[in-house]
């Protein structure tokens, strides 16, 4: 892992809020790839804490601040989480000159796993993810 | 099951002629039409047997008894089931009460097919028979019911025939259902629900054991729709008038058609994630069209099918089994697969020059799928 990352969240019942991009969900059905991490985030998948934000505050900072799409917000909890042996740390993100601070950030912890392994995380998380639906929809 | 019998024995072969029975076995709700079947059998005899003895208040003692259908064979090459009688009074030469229903079951089904005149001496009273026979049938699924003494070569009971001969005496009749929809509401006291089905709310009762499937989806309802295999019952339109049980509720199935949603994703541009994410590549979609007429031929669940940041099309199936089924086809046409369930994870992989109808055969063949009814 070679992002550095803040502290390990441990609270169980908490939700990791994660967006969905609109070619994610076919159905209403959330797709695995929403919870697997890209490429580009070293591993690391980016999630909002549920205790910190809620699922349309989480939605609009994305949407409306951050610019990019989502069709709405699904959770897993840090319990779930760690079912999948999966870890999740706070990670917030500071202000820059054109977007706003996102303290709620965290990411879920997917850097040591192979192509394969990763997908079975995924599948597992998207799992937990549809069963509770989403929480947030535009 | 025993070798096949004298021809002479057996009362009536039926021949069960649709996908569901191509691999030559007989699904138990089939074996199950066979016991409606001789109860029809049974109750036209007695009609029969009444009719002739006017003066009798009812049928002998052991007449029922006498009747003695047996599943003797499944014919190799066919689900042809052949249902023999044990005699005690030996072969008559003549045919006795049940011989006659037998065929007179089988001109009402001919007459009806081939238009003609519908027996006269049936009664209109037992015609309710021909609502439960036949009733777990898909309406692709046809009965050739085939008398070894005849000449002919048997009668068949389609979906089509069936619903005429109910709808001779009554407005609606049951048959299989196998619908998607959205439910919008559910009473758990008495195990009712209403679900949106094609614009058209539909009443529907369900089993104890469906309650939390129907709770999940109704939680759900303005994000996902549901699948669902049961018996309902129509109208002379063949219009549902309302579901009497259910046999599967599937909220997680997939819904849309396969070429459909491939349509879709072409339409993918590059840059579609967030500036990021390919095409979806010509080798993933031939490779995609190969998954999909094995999925066609083996009548197997669709998937929801979804693009890949790579220019990939990755496939997913959730069953109510808690079966998890990821098929990955990346953008080089080569193939991941990996099945999680509560037993364990499997996973296979083809390289793109290993794909072919036969492989994507074997690997699907290989996923414990729910069996489709």
């Amino acid at each position: 892992m070679s992002k550095e990352l803040g502290d390990r969240l441990e609270d169980g019942p908490e939700q990791l809020l994660r967006q969905v991009h609109p070619a994610f969900i076919q159905s209403g059905r959330i797709s695995s790839q929403a919870f697997e991490a890209p490429k580009s985030h070293d591993g690391c998948l980016s999630v909002s804490r549920g205790s910190m934000t809620s699922p349309s505050a989480a939605y609009n900072l994305y949407t409306a601040h951050f610019g990019r799409q989502s069709s709405g917000v699904c959770a897993v909890t840090v319990e779930e989480a760690s079912t999948a042996d999966l870890s999740a740390y706070s990670d917030p993100v500071a202000a820059t000159s054109d977007k706003p601070a996102d303290p709620a950030h965290a990411v879920i912890d997917l850097s040591s796993f192979s192509k394969s392994q990763m997908k079975k995380k995924a599948s597992k998380l998207a799992s937990f993810a549809r069963n509770r639906g989403l929480l947030f929809a535009p | 099951m025993s070798s096949p019998r004298d021809p002479a024995d057996i009362f009536v072969t039926s021949i069960f002629e649709g996908r569901r029975f191509d691999n030559h076995t007989l699904p138990l709700d089939a074996v199950g039409e066979l016991s409606t079947y001789a109860r029809f059998i049974l109750d036209v005899a007695k009609h029969l047997y009444m009719r002739e003895n006017p003066s009798r208040q009812r049928v002998p003692k052991g007449f029922a008894e006498s009747l003695n259908l047996s599943l003797a064979n499944i014919s190799r090459g066919s689900a042809a089931a052949e249902l023999c009688r044990t005699r005690t009074d030996g072969n008559l030469p003549f045919p006795d009460h049940f011989d006659q229903a037998r065929d007179l079951i089988n001109r009402c089904i001919d007459s009806i097919a081939t238009g003609q005149e519908f027996p006269d001496d049936f009664p209109a009273s037992l015609l309710y028979h021909f609502d439960r026979f036949g009733r777990t049938l898909a309406p692709e699924e046809d009965i050739v019911l085939v008398v070894p003494s005849d000449r002919c070569t048997g009668v068949r009971y389609t979906h089509e025939v069936r619903k005429r001969l109910v709808l001779k005496t009554v407005s609606n009749y049951h048959s299989k259902i196998r619908a998607t929809g959205t439910v919008v509401e559910a009473d758990v006291l008495r195990n009712s629900f209403q679900v949106q089905i094609e614009g058209n709310i539909i009443r529907g009762t369900f089993q104890p054991e469906f309650k939390n499937d129907i709770l999940l989806a109704l939680q759900q309802h303005d994000t996902t729709d549901v699948s669902l295999i049961g018996e309902a019952l129509y109208d002379s339109q063949d219009r549902i008038v309302q579901i009497v049980s259910l046999q599967e509720i599937a909220p997680f199935s997939s819904l849309r058609p396969f070429d459909l949603r491939i349509q879709e994703l072409k339409q993918f541009l590059p840059g579609w994630l967030e500036g990021q994410g390919n095409a979806v590549s010509p080798n993933a979609l031939f490779v995609a069209d190969i998954f999909r007429s094995v999925l066609e031929e083996k009548d197997l669940p669709l998937p929801f099918v979804y693009p890949t940041p790579e220019g990939g099309i990755q496939m997913e199936w959730s069953t109510s089994s808690s079966l998890e089924v990821t098929l990955t086809i990346g953008e080089t046409g080569d193939v991941f697969l990996i099945c999680c369930s509560p037993h364990g994870e499997d996973v296979q992989e083809l390289e793109p020059d290993q794909v072919s109808v036969e492989s994507a055969t074997r690997l699907l063949s290989d996923i414990e799928f729910p069996r489709q009814q």
